[in-house]
């Protein structure tokens, strides 16, 4: 007994019994009570019935009681899986070698095929710097098959565990299995699995186990963070080395390599390692230019045989550092041409401002890169020559480096020239949509959307169109449209307005199958037909497989002047490209086809085409000479500027940004203000005699330049501070040793710093002064690349009211990612993982024994479902069968002759049952007859027993009172008829509960 | 869960009858599917779709070919998969038709429009699971001209009388240079071509005989004709064996989604009492018609991803008195009991004449 119910499986206030599970048991006590209270009142009540039927009744009601107390006591119906899923979270990070990942690969497709419960699931997350699915967990999921796996320099198991849980099925029980070296860096595995602890998922460990024996790595390249013109610039190399090693120490500047050794035919120099000391090789390069300095330090081993000899491992054999040096400030200026810039360079000239110009293809693609210039002058350029990278380093090297931006307009610049939505824009001092009551054409831009077959698809897809949406104005027309089966508007041709609502529609695109480019290019030519809007313009990207349009249908689009641009991805054949190349050309479009190693320049592409219907922003007309509106240092001693012909509309920007010009409709020319550390400048018209041809020949041109860059070039500053950076674990210490003009020590001074890190995002750093003209900062820097430190600092002088102020610039490096640092697996924290969730530690050498979808230390998810209403229904059914027990006698053996009467009809050919019918109808005939010629007595009552029923003794159905009948109704001679023993009986026990219900409302 | 619902199911039920009018039946126009089976989801591994395109029979088993270039073969009562392998290249594209007929020497055989590799590959159906297969033969190159092609979309094969060899095979395509190719054997498996008809366009004269992405062929043996889906002209075209236009079912002009129209027929099977099943891309549905009176007969299916619904669907077959239809979108097979399908019978299943572009019957050859 103890035993038995021990055996009874309990939740936490829940009864278990069987399939059936009672949430609140304490209501199953009413059972027993309620039972006895039956039975007792029962003793009297059912005291009339027979034994049978007595009983019968008693055990309905019990049952009844039994019922409702159950549907009291929540009961749940529980449906207990009996599969098993485990999804494997492989480590594809570098530091696992590829051939250990393809070991595991093939490991757990061989579990999977001698897996014997063929629904058991297998689901599949790879790992990297971040994690991602694979294959879901379904039973069908047999091999392991790799698509996307993201940056593979970082090991975040713990995105992993938790990717792994969030896919894990419901309805079965679940196992995750890392397959992996355990080497961590991003994330902590150990929090993820206390989740998983939580969840009641074990997590089992696959160590990929390894030892590198013989490795050499770069620790540190250290440099000074700042250095002057012309002094030697000291590098530091330290190098560790597993075991003694030989090799070659190479150093390249800005990409060139430095020869260190003149006398040798090498560049660089031999260096003999010791195992497990830091060596420590320091070599003097002159510093060349005013400019960033980027040094790279390898480490070539010694090759014997075609292999190399104490490394293992290429990627930690350099490290990378770099040096401001500091000189004169220079201005790097960017356009198209020379003639673009010639007046702008030659005023810089003049006023002794060095500067470089460049064209678009040369812009720098670093924020590093872009620091070593105090200001950065654009001249009419447009976004779509800058990739994302590099708008969002130009508006870090404003905003966390404390560059200047100048940019100067013309029909490809601000609005016009696509940066509307770009990381530029929020740099600028203008708004580049039209301020919303200026009256001014729109434009219409349709996107035709085609699946794109490759594997990330549906995300450039989508990228792709918001960057198109991007770089139109909150006035203009965008409409996407898609063709899954039918051609359909994702996003009706409509005004763009804030973006959101073309966003949404963009998120729910399906990019479906296109049979066929006619629908979709009639229903783009009706929207665009449809709306009001000055230039109008269509976009396909395809993989230019649907059938071609009919020239006659492309010619609908030449005549309502409307370009159609086709841009080719992932494009079949020759055939598929001819059908894309061939609307563009019949529409006057323009056709790119995109390689699978050019998707990136896709965004770029759509913003180019997007800017087909900006020109409406363009202002063009009689010459104007703009309202000199705002008192500034840029405008000193300017009154009045030249007359000019065309400029880009902008709005006013909210906040502090100064419109020191302004055009038509009070538009903004020209506008400025502080954007971070750095200053921004915006001027709405050129210089070039496109807009503006007679400032050239103005006198106050070379001042009206000079004062707006030297404005916005980062201060060169009039205070010594010399920058170290030195590298403690993940953080990184920046200390600055300040002097002033005078040498002496400089204190008190404030910092205003920021760090542009790796990933693009910046961060503020303080500065704290921890000696005399001694400042420190700490830094987090665990991603592996560049950062830039830039601090603008003030300080008081040594007289009164003398500010020293200036900037001050440092880089600090991590090229190669710790992933690289690791030199064996970390079998503790897998074990640890283990541990805590209960999982298991999995050999990997037989994946039968090892039985990865056992069913072990698992608890099978049960799934629930109430009860009750059946309960209580059942209950009511079986209280209405209670009555009917004790009111209508069952008698035995009368159901059984019945069914055997039954069964006798039933065997009657159909040609009895005829001639009985008929001799039944022949009978009624005979009677009606009779009584229509009163050859019968006329009866008084609506139904009276014929003579032969009248002869026929009495049945009796049961021992209940005899039905109630009226004293004129009975029979004839019934009273003095004879009882049978039943009846008697019958009457003797009615007799016998008349009198006991007499006695008791005697004793009530 | 099943002994849970049934006293709620009984008790219930009196209750059900006493509430006449709570439930409607429904009035959609069309029958949803109502498979039992249904055959893979989306993902990589065997038994798994990525977006499948094609889909045939061999008489005991299905054959599909998905996105992801590989070749399955079904039992179409499991869902079990009995053989796979990936075409040899797919970096261009992956084919987009499948046919199984005798070849030569009555063996089966594979016939696969390679269609973003411009040829024919005619494999020996393999039994192995992920080994690669070499074809037996292939034809075929990139070219407008004779014997070449641009995207192709499938293969017919014509038997002689007693079904021991192939007499010609027609090979459909598109891309600006739509048209029938007729290929004869030349040796056993050897094919070489003969001449080809049809044009790009969307004429509907005998005389001038233009497609629109002829998408699927069926050979009609009892009759002696080629039955196709002509997909972007929204038409089915009834032809001889010689490529002479008998009739057009439907036109460019009438494509739309109601009972007497195409909207995008990709797939088609013959069924055995010479009537058609074709698969609508465009209207996600399935439409049964008598290719030899135009007739529609009947149409089911709905868009959607629930059960029973179609995600534009690509092919359809018929096996063991069962549909089958390639639910692409859906990345699965939908297998439902044909006698079911069409004793479904709903006031929109009364025949309702296509719109037919009667051409005249060519006279018979001597």
């Amino acid at each position: 007994m103890t035993d038995t119910l021990a055996n009874i499986p309990r939740t936490l206030a829940a009864l278990q019994v069987g399939p059936i599970q009672f949430d609140s048991p304490i209501w199953l006590l009413l059972i027993p009570i309620l039972w006895a209270a039956a039975a007792w009142m029962g003793r009297r009540s059912l005291a009339g019935l027979g034994n049978v039927t007595r009983w019968i009744a008693l055990a309905v009601r019990f049952i009844v009681i039994a019922l409702l107390a159950g549907a009291a006591a929540e009961p749940q119906w529980r449906n207990e899986a009996k599969d098993v899923s485990v999804t494997v979270i492989l480590d594809s990070s570098q530091s696992v070698p590829l051939q250990s990942q393809q070991t595991i690969e093939q490991y757990v497709e061989a579990a999977k095929a001698g897996n014997k419960n063929k629904y058991d699931r297998l689901g599949i997350v790879t790992v990297g710097k971040d994690a991602f699915v694979q294959s879901l967990p379904t039973p069908l999921v047999a091999e392991v098959e790799r698509q996307h796996v993201g940056a593979l320099d970082g090991t975040n198991l713990a995105a992993g565990v938790r990717l792994g849980m969030s896919v894990a099925p419901p309805d079965a029980a679940n196992r995750l299995l890392i397959a992996s070296d355990g080497q961590e860096n991003v994330g902590s595995v150990l929090a993820a699995a206390e989740a998983a602890k939580a969840a009641g998922i074990p997590i089992d460990v696959l160590l990929y186990k390894y030892k590198i024996e013989g490795e050499v790595m770069i620790d540190r390249l250290i440099t000074p963070a700042t250095a002057r013109m012309g002094e030697n610039i000291p590098l530091r190399v330290v190098m560790s080395a597993t075991k003694p090693a030989r090799g070659w120490l190479n150093i390249t500047l800005n990409g060139e390599p430095v020869d260190l050794d003149p006398d040798s035919e090498k560049l660089g120099v031999p260096v003999e390692l010791r195992a497990g000391v830091p060596n420590v090789f320091t070599v003097p390069v002159p510093a060349r230019n005013a400019e960033a300095h980027e040094f790279k330090a390898t480490f070539e081993p010694e090759v014997v045989g075609g292999r190399m000899v104490g490394d293992a491992i290429a990627e930690n054999n350099s490290q990378m550092a770099v040096t401001f040096v500091s000189g004169e400030g220079r201005v790097l200026i960017v356009s198209d041409s020379p003639t673009e810039s010639e007046q702008v360079v030659a005023a810089l000239t003049q006023s002794k401002i060095a500067s470089r110009r460049i064209s678009p293809e040369q812009f720098p693609g670093s924020l590093r890169e872009l620091a070593s210039f105090d200001a950065v002058v654009m001249l009419n350029q447009a976004s779509y020559a800058y990739s994302q990278g590099q708008q969002e380093a130009m508006r870090q090297y404003v905003h966390d480096s404390g560059g200047g931006l100048v940019m100067v307009g013309g029909p490809n610049s601000f609005g016009a020239g696509g940066w509307i939505g770009s990381p530029v824009e929020d740099a600028l001092p203008v708004k580049l949509d039209p301020p919303q009551k200026r009256q001014m054409p729109r434009g219409a831009l349709a996107l035709v959307i085609h699946s794109v077959e490759i594997p990330e698809g549906v995300y450039l897809g989508k990228k792709v169109c918001e960057a198109a949406v991007n770089a139109l104005s909150r006035l203009d027309y965008i409409g996407i449209l898609e063709s899954p089966g039918l051609p359909t508007w994702t996003h009706p041709l409509s005004v763009v307005g804030d973006g959101s609502a073309v966003k949404r529609s963009i998120q729910n695109m399906n990019f479906g199958d296109m049979p066929d480019f006619a629908p979709s290019l009639e229903m783009t030519l009706k929207g665009l037909l449809s709306v009001d809007a000055g230039q109008r313009h269509a976009i396909i990207i395809s993989d230019g497989d649907p059938q071609a349009p009919s020239n006659a249908l492309l010619q609908k689009f030449v005549d309502a002047r409307i370009a159609i641009s086709t841009i080719g991805v992932a494009c079949h054949g020759a055939s598929d490209q001819n059908t894309l190349k061939s609307i563009a050309e019949k529409t006057n479009g323009k056709f790119y086809n995109v390689a699978h190693d050019q998707l990136a320049t896709l965004p770029q592409i759509f913003i180019k085409e997007a800017q087909t219907v900006k020109r409406s922003l363009i202002w063009e007309g009689p010459p104007f000479s703009p309202t000199i509106t705002g008192v500034a240092e840029t405008m000193r001693g300017i009154a009045g500027v030249p007359p000019i012909k065309g400029y880009v509309v902008t709005a006013d920007r909210e906040g502090l940004a100064l419109v020191t010009m302004r055009g038509k409709e009070n538009d903004p020319v020209a506008a400025q203000w502080q954007y971070g550390l750095g200053r921004t400048i915006a001027f709405m018209s050129d210089a070039t005699t496109r807009w503006t041809p007679d400032w050239i020949a103005w006198s106050g041109f070379r001042a009206f330049w000079e004062q707006h860059i030297r404005w916005a070039m980062r201060p060169s500053g009039n205070a010594n501070i010399r920058v170290v950076t030195q590298a403690e674990g993940d953080e990184t210490i920046v200390t600055a040793y300040a002097t002033d003009a005078a040498n002496e020590r400089l204190n008190f001074a404030n910092f205003q710093a920021r760090l542009a890190q790796p990933d693009g995002t910046a961060k503020d750093v303080e500065f704290r002064q921890v000696g005399p003209g001694r400042y420190e900062a700490r830094v987090r820097s665990d991603q592996s690349g560049f950062y830039v430190l830039s601090a603008n600092y003030r300080a008081p002088g040594t007289t009164e009211g003398q500010t020293i102020e200036g900037n001050i610039q440092a880089a600090i490096t991590k090229p190669f990612a710790d992933e690289y640092r690791t030199l064996e697996d970390n079998e503790p924290l897998m074990r640890q993982v283990a541990a805590l969730t209960g999982g298991r530690v999995i050999g990997g050498d037989d994946p039968v024994r090892d039985d990865l979808w056992s069913r072990q230390s698992l608890s099978m998810p049960v799934a629930l479902r109430p009860i009750w209403l059946a309960l209580a229904l059942t209950a009511i059914g079986l209280f209405v069968m209670d009555v009917g027990v004790r009111r209508v006698r069952i008698d035995p053996a009368l159901i059984a002759a019945a069914i055997r009467k039954a069964f006798r009809a039933s065997e009657k050919v159909a040609g009895e049952q005829v001639d009985a019918l008929k001799a039944a109808r022949k009978q009624a005939q005979v009677k009606i007859a009779k009584r229509a010629t009163g050859g019968d007595e006329v009866k008084s009552v609506k139904f009276e027993a014929s003579k032969e029923q009248m002869s026929k003794p009495s049945t009796i159905l049961s021992d209940a009172p005899a039905p109630i009948v009226t004293k004129s109704e009975k029979p004839a001679g019934s009273k003095d008829a004879p009882m049978n023993k039943q009846d008697a009986e019958g009457m003797s026990r009615l007799l016998k509960a008349k009198k006991r219900a007499q006695d008791d409302m005697k004793e009530e | 869960m099943r002994r849970a619902s049934l006293p709620i199911l009984l008790l219930t039920l009196p209750a059900l009858g006493v509430l006449p009018g709570c439930f409607k039946r429904s009035t959609d126009a069309v029958r949803p599917l109502n498979p039992d089976r249904v055959i893979g989801e989306p993902g990589l591994s065997p038994g798994q779709f990525s977006y499948p395109r094609c889909l045939t029979s061999d008489g005991n088993a299905l054959w599909v070919i998905d996105k992801a270039a590989r070749v399955q073969k079904f039992d179409p009562t499991t869902g079990e998969v009995l053989a796979h392998f990936k075409m040899p290249e797919f970096e261009n594209g992956k084919p987009t038709g499948i046919t199984i007929a005798p070849g030569d020497r009555g063996e089966q055989l594979l016939y696969i429009p390679d269609t973003h590799y411009y040829r024919v590959m005619i494999y020996k159906p393999p039994t192995t699971l992920g080994l690669p297969v070499e074809p037996i033969s292939q034809f075929g190159s990139y070219g407008t001209g004779p014997g070449q092609f641009l995207f192709l979309t499938d293969v017919a094969v014509v038997m002689n009388d007693d079904n021991s060899k192939v007499i010609r095979l027609f090979v459909s395509e598109y891309g600006g240079n739509d048209r029938i190719s007729i290929y004869e054997p030349t040796a056993p498996n050897q094919y070489a071509f003969v001449r080809a008809f049809g044009a790009f366009g969307p004429s509907a004269t005998a005389d001038k005989i233009e497609f629109s992405r002829p998408q699927s062929m069926e050979i009609d043996d009892k009759r002696k004709h080629l039955i196709v889906t002509d997909a972007c002209n929204h038409r089915v075209g009834v032809f001889d064996l010689d490529g002479n236009l008998i009739r057009w079912i439907g036109s460019p002009e009438a494509t739309g989604a109601a009972p007497n129209q195409f909207c995008y027929p990709y797939g088609l099977c013959l069924l055995p009492d010479g009537t058609a099943m074709i698969t609508e891309f465009g209207n996600h549905r399935v439409h049964h018609i008598n290719p030899e009176t135009g007739e529609s007969l009947g149409i089911f299916g709905v868009a959607g991803r629930d059960k029973g619904q179609l995600n534009s669907p690509w092919g359809v077959t018929y096996l063991d008195n069962r549909l089958f239809v390639l639910d692409s979108g859906n990345h699965r097979i939908l297998g439902e009991k044909l006698t079911e399908l069409l004793s479904s019978a709903l006031p929109e299943r009364t025949p309702t004449r296509l719109a037919i572009e009667l051409i005249p019957v060519p006279p018979e050859a001597p």
